[in-house]
């Protein structure tokens, strides 16, 4: 057993020498950083709640937030004080800076320019870990027979549906027996997610499910922020 | 909606959105894998936008011909003035035709394009001279009502203000003979005009 996993717990607000020591690991171990991401999520959801309101804005308000608590981790040391305190400060001013910018833009007539805008500020280090993480997953992807081509025909066109596929990767990924199962035999296990779920969902989108599943439980920290089984609209 | 680029096709690349989606969007100047974008809903409000301006224009053009189109004829005779007015459905002169060169003259100086029927007179009404007029509408019933509008207007020192009211039939142009108006002749234009008094 690593060290890395005696130490780390599900359970975040843990005291600041131990929470240090994880964020150390974290800095060279992706999956004590993936479980970092996921244990702090209500700590980075409450870090946009305090500066958002507008729940239509929220979801892209907390990927930045996401990002930004993991640059936290990458370039925390105990010289700026406490961890939280520190990435409480790298949050509020990641989506203060990303706000002023938004609004700068709209402030100039822009229904001819083009609606794609590509986020380069400050983001290089985000972007190359994106790279690599991508570059990992292509080649989970291709042992599994699928690719990101086939996943733009297979992904719903329908948020309805998209919600539907995620209740089913949840499910999948909460229950150790399912997850263990799928793992082993490479395929989503229809037959019993079909006493709960939709048969014809389960076989229409079976590559988009089992992509989900890949994507949330391997050690992929800066993808999980554009995955949304991570975050409830609810919660928002 | 923020995504990142997870592959790149050509002229085309597939984004990850932080939605679920997995869709695709023209590649961005110098974007690569990992690049992250954010797509806004403005394409919508641009088809809103033209729709609404074509909506303006065509707005613009039905209006401007239901204005223009003509809907009966005002003719004025006082002196040797004759002029053919020609009328929209909001009872407003949209052209006036001379008859006469004094009648050229006198439009020359009285400008009455887009004036109401009840303003078109007052140029006539401060002279000592008889003032015939003649309307044919196919609306029989506004031409009754010109009619009687115009029967209020003060007369200032006009012996004879007289209004003959016919209605007009598009298709083959004939005037029946409706109470007290006098039948019509043709000058030497070839023009219906009242008779001599």
């Amino acid at each position: 057993m690593q060290s890395g996993e005696l130490i780390l717990t599900e359970q975040s607000g843990l005291p600041e020498h131990q929470l240090s020591a994880q964020v150390q690991i974290a800095k060279t171990d992706k999956r004590a950083l993936n479980i970092l991401l996921k244990n702090y999520m209500p700590f980075i959801k409450k870090s946009v709640a305090k500066i958002f309101s507008q729940s239509s804005v929220k979801a892209d308000n907390l990927t930045d937030a996401m990002l930004a608590f993991v640059h936290s981790v990458n370039t925390y040391n105990k010289e700026n004080g406490a961890f939280i305190q520190y990435a409480a400060t790298v949050i509020r001013n990641r989506l203060l800076d990303n706000a002023r910018r938004e609004a700068a833009q709209k402030r100039f007539f822009s229904f001819f320019a083009n609606n794609i805008t590509v986020e380069t500020f400050d983001r290089e280090d985000d972007e190359n870990n994106l790279r690599l993480e991508i570059n990992s997953i292509n080649g989970e992807f291709f042992q599994w027979g699928f690719s990101w081509q086939k996943l733009l025909k297979n992904c719903p066109k329908q948020k309805r549906s998209r919600d539907i596929c995620l209740s089913i990767a949840e499910t999948v990924l909460e229950s150790p027996e399912l997850l263990t199962s799928m793992l082993e035999k490479r395929q989503l296990p229809i037959s019993r997610l079909a006493e709960v779920f939709p048969k014809k969902t389960l076989e229409k989108y079976r590559q988009y499910i089992v992509a989900l599943i890949i994507l949330s439980q391997g050690d992929y920290p800066y993808i999980n922020a554009f995955v949304p089984h991570f975050f409830y609209e609810g919660d928002l | 909606m923020k995504g990142v680029i997870t592959e790149i096709n050509d002229s085309k690349s597939i984004v990850l959105f932080n939605d679920g989606k997995v869709g695709s969007i023209p590649t961005p100047k110098n974007a690569r894998v990992g690049t992250m974008i954010k797509v806004s809903k403005s394409s919508g409000r641009i088809f809103v936008f033209a729709a609404l301006i074509v909506a303006l224009v065509v707005a613009f053009f039905i209006g401007r011909s239901i204005y223009n189109a003509p809907q009966g004829f005002l003719n004025i005779s006082s002196e040797n003035i004759e002029i053919e007015f020609t009328y929209n459905s909001f009872e407003r002169i949209i052209s006036a035709r001379p008859l006469t060169q004094e009648a050229a003259d006198f439009l020359a100086e009285n400008s009455l394009q887009h004036e109401d029927i009840d303003n078109v007179f007052s140029p006539f009404f401060n002279t000592e001279n008889n003032i015939f007029v003649n309307i044919a509408d196919d609306n029989l019933e506004r031409a009754q009502e010109i009619e009687n509008n115009l029967s209020k207007l003060p007369a200032k020192r006009t012996p004879q203000f007289k209004i003959f009211t016919v209605e007009l039939y598009r298709k083959n142009m004939k005037a029946e003979r409706m109470g007290n108006f006098a039948p019509r002749h043709k000058n030497r234009h070839g023009r219906f005009r009242h008779p001599p008094f």
